[in-house]
């Protein structure tokens, strides 16, 4: 019989007995178990014990261990290897250098963990895949002898590499460039040959790294890390149940985005962990925090390793290198570039006298030349940024004012063409230019280079002239004039375009990745998409336009100029014109209309973009990001793109590695402010704070630096921070309420003093925006001030909305009081669902995303 | 080897508090690790008239790993459910090792390093607790753990009810009735 049966029971038989004594105990015990005799004997058997357990299991299990099995085993004999000394202890196990008796040669022996030993099937498993790799025969590959197992330990033989671990050499401060080049070229080739064969390392880190004092580099421990991932304790079952496959012990420094996620993984996991590697080795820090955050790539790294190391670590894995072999032939080419660059002297420049002569070649338009003679895809990390300017209009006759914008447009949407330039929409700049000081604007809109001009009239002649200023030199880079027939507004076009390509992008040190569309223009369309221009953004002037570009596009529904703009002025309608939704349809169709007739329209993507993720249509959205980030890899833009649409999805870790990407290849971009939003709710106020900078001091950055204090418990700086705002920024994108309301909260009044938030106030709130994001700001600040239920209300409508807020019920600090609320239960569901659909999404748009 | 306070155990231990399993999974190596190396350290130092604390090691570990400073009840008592598995698995591995060095099986005894308790109590047959331990989850998971809180890793009844949430009382029930099963099962067969 088993003695647990009917165990609650018998256990609950006991506890009565044993609060009893004598006469007492048998009263209960008679009663309690009736006429069970087979019960009675049981308790009765464990209660006679009783008297004698006494001390039983009461002193706490010490340990008992010796030296034989868990000290230092020199000298000891295993199988036929004579232990000789210790030489490494680590977390997965420690390392003899041993005598192979048989065969009379050294090697070294690693203990692994005696955990290991438990699962069976994953130690064969792990054998199999050491003994593939070291069968490659790879010179970069560390050779397997032997396996065995000693007390309940497995051990592993491998060849002894004379030398030290890459972490032993990082000890010392980071390495020269041409190091880090070489020995991670060696480990891209050793990865390769096992990507070849299917086989993924997972735990590509330092200590895992040997250097010989020959220069040759070994890579140890393949398929060990999958082994690490069985380590399970008994009664966890269901704990392990619940973890993904894959899940890797060991440091997460250099673990991938989606090693970390427990994902399943392939070899552009180890694409990434190399990039951390090589980071450091070249800087002699880590690339990310402990908590994933970005610390900012050096600057000081040339830029063609610095754009290697840029495409190991995307996040997404999609964009980065396939895998080892293609990461090993970039480091080939840095490394024969540097051979042959180092040859005309003894000594090579330093890598700051480096980074100087290249920006140098770069200023002097060199580089174009450079760039076709080594065949080097991306000249740099960072991207080159340029604003364009309105034209000056010298001609002395208003009624070609309109051109100041639209020539501008045009010089902007040539430029577009570099994939490695970082255009600054004209809409930032229009307010610039007449006649200011093109450096002075350059410096306002953080830009490296401004290109402005002016046109005059002589006779019917127009004149063009067009200049490009280096902003930080104050140099003029290029200039350039045309001229044509006033009325012949398309052969202008055409010529300034031509030029742009031909002159300004290499001078500006890019070059054109492909030709535009050359489709020709109907003049009459031309003329009305010209004039378009001189109409501005605002409510009234803005329909005129739309009803100009309509013309044009219906008299040429095959240029996608007009489409373009239009998407855009149907946008401005719908959210600030009174337009609504229908508006934003129009925009919608508008923007396709353009990708139809141009895939590579990235100003019509990045707008379907923006609709779709406003509207709650995050899958979509998100497939364009990816689009867009996968057509411009080196764009800022598009990478901030994607961390537009992974913060809606609730994935901030991943939306504020894309927001750091953004920032490292377009170092001053305003836009990127709004990555405040993730950063924040991680609770990295500094960095948040970082990026609010890059809007200088504009209201909106004030609004911003105030929802981070307020997270950061800085009530007062919050208040400074509203006070200086002017109370008609809001107007059109808050309730009219809501400006008073946080004055009076921040001025620190009770709830009852600062009045009420009505239903009615709610269902503004809710109205006022189709944007779900805003709903989440106004309720942080709801609660923030004492209206807990309102805030309730917002906060779900925009999870409704499909803004996967579970950054406010899980970890923002002023949504605390609300998990208390009855509500909480619900919303967590809300807005966990919302985001495991989009996680979901994301994850299978990752696996079945072709390999590039 | 992690060696002194470390950010990233403190962190894994944070995320764990906060029900992570991924990191508990990540403590586990570590910690089983630290549990065992220390536990090598201490024994020498058994040697010269010391006797070895299973809560002394599981505190200093936990001191590590994971620093003096974020010392939170909450997070340690976390710790110490999790290190009380750990010390369990630590003893079994070798005790079973023992046993299959002397061919025997299942008869090893590990005693307790307490002197007093050397002289007066009869030695536990680890492996076979262990089995019995694994027995007792099936029908009573919470018992199951009172015992490997109390015993391996030597936790007062006042620390027990902490790591687990229940009241003091619950666990000196537990640990009366399930000292009775255990005594029958592995000392009177």
């Amino acid at each position: 019989m088993n003695t647990l049966d009917d165990w609650p029971r018998v256990k609950a038989i006991l506890e009565a007995a044993l609060e009893r004594d004598g006469a007492d105990r048998e009263a209960y015990l008679a009663e309690a178990c009736g006429t069970d005799v087979v019960l009675r004997a049981r308790i009765d058997r464990l209660l006679a014990s009783a008297p004698r357990v006494g001390t039983f299991l009461e002193t706490p299990a010490a340990l008992i261990l010796e030296p034989a099995v868990f000290g230092d085993l020199s000298g000891r004999a295993v199988d036929s290897y004579r232990l000789v000394s210790r030489v490494g202890a680590g977390a997965m196990g420690e390392v003899y250098l041993a005598h192979d008796t048989k065969l009379d040669r050294p090697v070294a022996l690693k203990f692994l963990s005696p955990a290991f030993a438990a699962d069976h099937d994953r130690l064969r498993r792990f054998h199999h895949e050491a003994r593939t790799a070291s069968s490659l025969n790879h010179p970069h590959i560390v050779v397997v002898h032997d396996f065995g197992e000693l007390d309940g330990r497995p051990y592993i033989v491998t060849e002894f590499i004379e030398g030290e671990t890459l972490r032993h050499r990082l000890q010392q401060g980071p390495l020269p460039e041409r190091d880090v080049v070489e020995i991670g070229a060696q480990i891209a080739g050793a990865l390769a040959a096992a990507h070849a064969r299917g086989l993924v390392h997972r735990d590509i880190k330092p200590e895992n790294i040997m250097l010989r004092p020959d220069g040759y580099v070994k890579v140890l421990d393949f398929g060990l890390a999958k082994l690490g991932a069985a380590t399970r304790s008994p009664g966890q079952a269901d704990a392990e149940a619940r973890t993904q496959p894959g899940t890797v012990l060991g440091t997460p420094r250099y673990m991938s985005p989606e090693q970390a996620r427990g994902l399943d993984l392939d070899a552009r996991s180890d694409v990434w962990s190399l990039g951390v590697v090589l980071y450091e080795m070249a800087t002699g820090r880590l690339p990310f925090a402990e908590d994933g955050a970005l610390i900012a790539f050096d600057s000081g790294l040339r830029p063609e390793l610095l754009e290697i190391i840029c495409r190991a670590l995307e996040t997404i894995r999609e964009l980065r290198y396939p895998g080892g072999a293609e990461l090993a032939a970039d480091l080939k080419d840095v490394q024969r570039q540097t051979a042959s660059r180092g040859a005309g002297t003894s000594r090579g420049p330093g890598r700051r006298a480096w980074a100087a002569l290249l920006a140098i070649a770069l200023a002097a338009g060199v580089l174009a030349l450079l760039l076709r003679n080594t065949r080097v895809t991306g000249p740099s990390g960072v991207q080159k940024s340029v604003a364009v300017l309105p034209f000056d209009n010298v001609s002395g006759d208003p009624s070609l004012d309109h051109l100041r914008l639209a020539l501008a447009d045009e010089v902007a949407t040539a430029l577009n063409w570099s994939p490695s330039l970082a255009v600054r929409p004209l809409a930032t700049s229009r307010k610039f230019g007449g006649g200011g000081n093109p450096q002075q604007a350059g410096r306002d809109l953080r830009v490296g280079n401004v290109v402005t001009g002016h046109f005059s009239l002589h006779q019917s002649e127009l004149r063009v002239t067009v200049e490009a200023v280096d902003v930080d030199g104050n140099r003029l880079l290029w200039r350039d004039a045309i001229t044509g027939h006033r009325d012949d507004s398309i052969a202008l076009r055409d010529r300034l375009t031509s030029r742009i390509r031909d002159g300004l992008l290499p001078a500006l040190g890019t070059a054109s990745a492909r030709a535009g569309d050359d489709r020709p223009w109907n003049a009459e369309a031309y003329a009305l998409y010209l004039k378009s221009f001189a109409l501005s953004t605002d409510p009234v002037p803005n329909r005129e336009a739309i009803s100009i570009l309509e013309r044009a596009s219906t008299i040429d529904p095959h240029q996608a100029d007009p489409w373009v703009v239009l998407a855009r002025r149907y946008y401005d309608d719908g959210h600030y014109g009174g337009g609504g939704s229908n508006a934003l349809r129009k925009s919608e169709t508008a923007a396709r209309q353009a990708l139809a007739i141009d895939p590579n329209r990235t100003a019509a993507t990045v707008r379907l973009f923006s609709l779709q993720v406003e509207a709650g249509r995050l899958q979509d959205g998100y497939d364009n990001a990816l689009k867009l980030v996968q057509q411009r890899p080196e764009s800022g833009e598009a990478h901030y793109a994607l961390s537009y649409v992974l913060r809606y999805g609730g994935l901030l870790e991943e939306s504020t590695r894309e927001c750091e990407h953004a920032v490292s290849r377009d170092p001053a971009n305003p836009m990127f402010r709004s990555c405040v939003q993730p950063l924040m709710l991680l609770g990295r106020h500094d960095r948040a704070l970082d990026f609010v900078r890059l809007d200088g001091d504009s209201e909106w950055a004030r609004t911003l630096t105030r929802v981070v204090y307020q997270r950061m418990g800085r009530r007062d700086d919050a208040r400074v921070q509203h006070d200086q705002m002017t109370p008609a920024y809001f107007r059109g994108l808050a309730p009219d309420s809501y400006y008073g309301l946080m004055t009076r909260c921040l001025a620190g009044a009770a709830p009852a003093r600062q009045g009420q938030v009505t239903d009615e106030d709610v269902k503004v709130f809710l109205s006022a925006r189709e944007d779900p994001e805003p709903l989440y700001f106004w309720a942080g600040d709801l609660v923030y001030c004492g209206y807990t239920a309102p805030a309730v209300a917002l906060l779900r409508e925009s999870v409704r909305r499909n803004y996967c807020a579970v950054a406010a019920i899980e970890i923002d600090p002023l949504f605390a009081p609300i998990r208390n609320s009855a509500e909480y239960g619900e919303l967590l569901a809300a807005a966990r669902a919302c985001r495991n659909r989009f996680h979901e999404h994301v994850r299978a748009s990752q696996n079945t995303t072709p390999v590039r | 080897m992690v060696a002194g306070p470390d950010n990233v155990v403190s962190r894994l231990l944070a995320d764990w508090a906060g029900g992570d399993s991924a990191a508990r999974e990540r403590l586990v190596p570590i910690i089983y690790e630290e549990l065992r190396r220390l536990a090598h350290h201490y024994m020498r130092a058994e040697r010269d008239g010391h006797t070895l604390q299973t809560t002394a090691l599981v505190n200093e570990v936990y001191l590590r790993l994971a620093g003096i400073d974020g010392l939170r009840w909450r997070d340690r008592a976390h710790f110490f459910a999790m290190a009380a598995t750990l010390m369990r698995r630590v003893l079994v591995d070798y005790a079973r090792q023992r046993g299959r060095d002397k061919r025997g099986g299942g008869d090893v005894l590990v005693t307790s390093l307490d002197e007093n308790a050397i002289a007066t109590e009869r030695a536990v047959d680890v492996v076979a607790l262990d089995e019995a331990l694994e027995r007792l989850a099936a029908v009573d998971p919470q018992q199951s753990r009172v015992v490997e809180l109390r015993f391996f890793a030597g936790l007062s009844v006042k620390e027990t009810a902490e790591a687990l949430g229940i009241s003091p009382a619950t666990v000196k029930r537990d640990w009366a009735t399930a000292k009775l099963w255990l005594y029958n099962e592995l000392l009177t067969r």
